[in-house]
């Protein structure tokens, strides 16, 4: 067998063995505590999330979730790039919108939810909140990923007479591409975290937060702990989705002489 | 016509790098800045180049001139390829085949045509340092600027390095400008040097070498002379 193959089998044997581990501290935190409303059982959870996942109702909520943070996430994504460039361009618009960013991210996500409940109809609320939340984020790596490009890269492109819209493509980009994509996969567990959170106040048809707080009215800790259940596994997934694409953007061609041998970062160093 | 820099005056708040710096340069041949560090050598570079502004002055004889310009630091991009980099400057001005012609061209003059899929880390110093070379080459600019382009380079790669340009001189007789405070590397290469002592930086001697530039100096008696010279300017015991 091969040595990347052994690494692989071992590393998921390893996560396998922490993921029983945890589950054994819950039950035992269960059956310490001794009552089920409380904290409910990883059994009674998995057998909860058994008869949800036949419900149409189940799938649905989780469909309009995931479109609620998508387009939240999207929003802020594609106005935090146009915003961050603009204000990077023009010190006077960044001046004018770094105090608005450093509120936003001060402020209880739970005023803004409130906020939006009187603004906006319940199905919208998690969609401005995600944005909302996110925004600031995509904003100030994008801001600080123009900022960190480096200038002499930028000095040997204007010796050279290279054009703009090739400095741009070639150097910026490039040098961005790095702080917008930790940003984007920061914003992807909080979007799902503040959407969820302002489901549950404004409680939209077919969301999951709906459930999460229908749950907690009728005392269900076993239904609350399978919808959460859901959230971490969706944003776990989505997580993978998003990671696995930028590592694509962002992959480069494997040659002769900075090919990755092997996972174990080996690299082949040419020398005069 | 011959490169004039008038009454040039260049001050970073406090700092006076340039007072009323004159200087006169043929149009063509190897000139040396020999000085020792900080003296303002780089500060005239960036202003030629266009990379930085004089605050005051005149320079005749760079209007409508490109510049190749070989940095101390290769300043590759590290997100592409040895010919991706070079493709890079050669994009805006040339079409496809014609970059590609001079890409190869000259990859293949500092002997590294066998490392264009590389990305530069994969990549010693030196060869990466050849690829900067390579690159000024390929864009083929009207002045070529060098500012101390084998700092930290040991002797043969230095030598190596500094043949390709001699044989790139005699292949285009420009005016080849170049910053350096180490006496081997200016009594190797130049035909005129210009010795500066500052800041502010102040032109005290230029020395005219009338011997082939390259191997043929190294048993002259007259380069010898010269060496004395400037090592004695270097360590600022003789003001020529």
């Amino acid at each position: 067998m091969k040595d990347s193959t052994i690494i692989s089998n071992k590393k998921s044997l390893n996560k396998f063995v922490i993921i029983l581990f945890w589950v054994a501290v819950w039950q035992i935190l269960h059956l310490f505590i001794g009552r089920d409303i409380y904290v409910p059982s990883p059994f009674s959870v998995v057998m909860r999330l058994k008869e949800l996942i036949f419900l149409k109702v189940f799938w649905t909520s989780i469909a309009f979730s995931i479109y609620r943070v998508i387009i939240g996430l999207f929003l802020s994504i594609t106005l935090g790039i146009i915003v961050g460039v603009i204000s990077s361009m023009n010190r006077y618009v960044y001046d004018l919108i770094h105090p608005l960013m450093t509120a936003i991210k001060a402020t209880p996500v739970l005023s803004f939810i409130i906020l939006a409940l009187i603004w906006l109809s319940s199905s919208n609320v998690p969609i401005f909140i995600c944005f909302l939340m996110c925004f600031p984020i995509i904003w100030t790596n994008v801001v600080t990923g123009i900022s960190n490009v480096d200038k002499k890269l930028l000095e040997m492109a204007k010796v050279y007479g290279v054009k703009r819209l090739t400095v741009i493509k070639k150097i910026y980009l490039p040098s961005i591409i790095p702080y917008l994509s930790a940003a984007c996969i920061t914003s992807l567990g909080l979007g799902w975290k503040v959407s969820v959170a302002a489901e549950v106040l404004s409680h939209p048809r077919n969301a999951i937060g709906s459930h999460l707080y229908s749950a907690k009215v009728y005392l269900d800790s076993s239904e609350l702990f399978a919808w959460t259940l859901v959230v971490i596994l969706l944003s776990l997934l989505f997580e993978r989705i998003l990671a696995g694409f930028i590592g694509k953007l962002t992959y480069r061609k494997t040659t002769k002489g900075s090919a990755v041998l092997d996972k174990g970062c080996v690299k082949i160093e040419a020398t005069d | 016509m011959k490169l004039q820099i008038k009454n040039v005056y260049k001050n970073y708040e406090n700092f006076q790098v340039l007072n009323d710096f004159n200087m006169e340069l043929s149009s063509n041949g190897i000139h040396c800045l020999f000085g020792p560090s900080g003296c303002g050598k780089t500060t005239l570079l960036n202003i030629l180049a266009g990379l930085s502004t004089a605050d005051q002055g005149d320079i005749k004889g760079i209007e409508n001139k490109t510049f190749s310009y070989i940095f101390q630091e290769d300043r590759l991009l590290p997100w592409a390829t040895v010919e991706e980099n070079i493709f890079l400057i050669l994009t805006d001005s040339y079409s496809k085949r014609e970059a590609q012609g001079l890409m190869d061209k000259y990859l293949d003059l500092v002997d590294l045509s066998k490392f264009k899929n590389y990305y530069p880390e994969a990549l010693s110093g030196g060869m990466r340092q050849r690829v900067s070379i390579a690159r000024a080459f390929a864009y083929e600019g009207d002045i070529l600027l060098m500012d101390e382009p084998f700092k930290g380079l040991h002797m043969e790669l230095k030598k190596t390095l500094m043949d390709y340009l001699i044989s790139y001189w005699h292949q285009k007789k420009q005016l080849f400008l170049f910053v350096t405070h180490d006496v081997e590397e200016a009594l190797y290469m130049a035909d005129h040097i210009h010795i500066f002592q500052g800041p502010p930086m102040e032109l005290t001697k230029k020395l005219t070498i009338d011997i082939p530039a390259g191997d043929a100096r190294n048993k002259n008696e007259k380069i010898d002379q010269f060496k004395e010279m400037l090592v004695h300017s270097n360590k600022g015991k003789l003001r020529l």
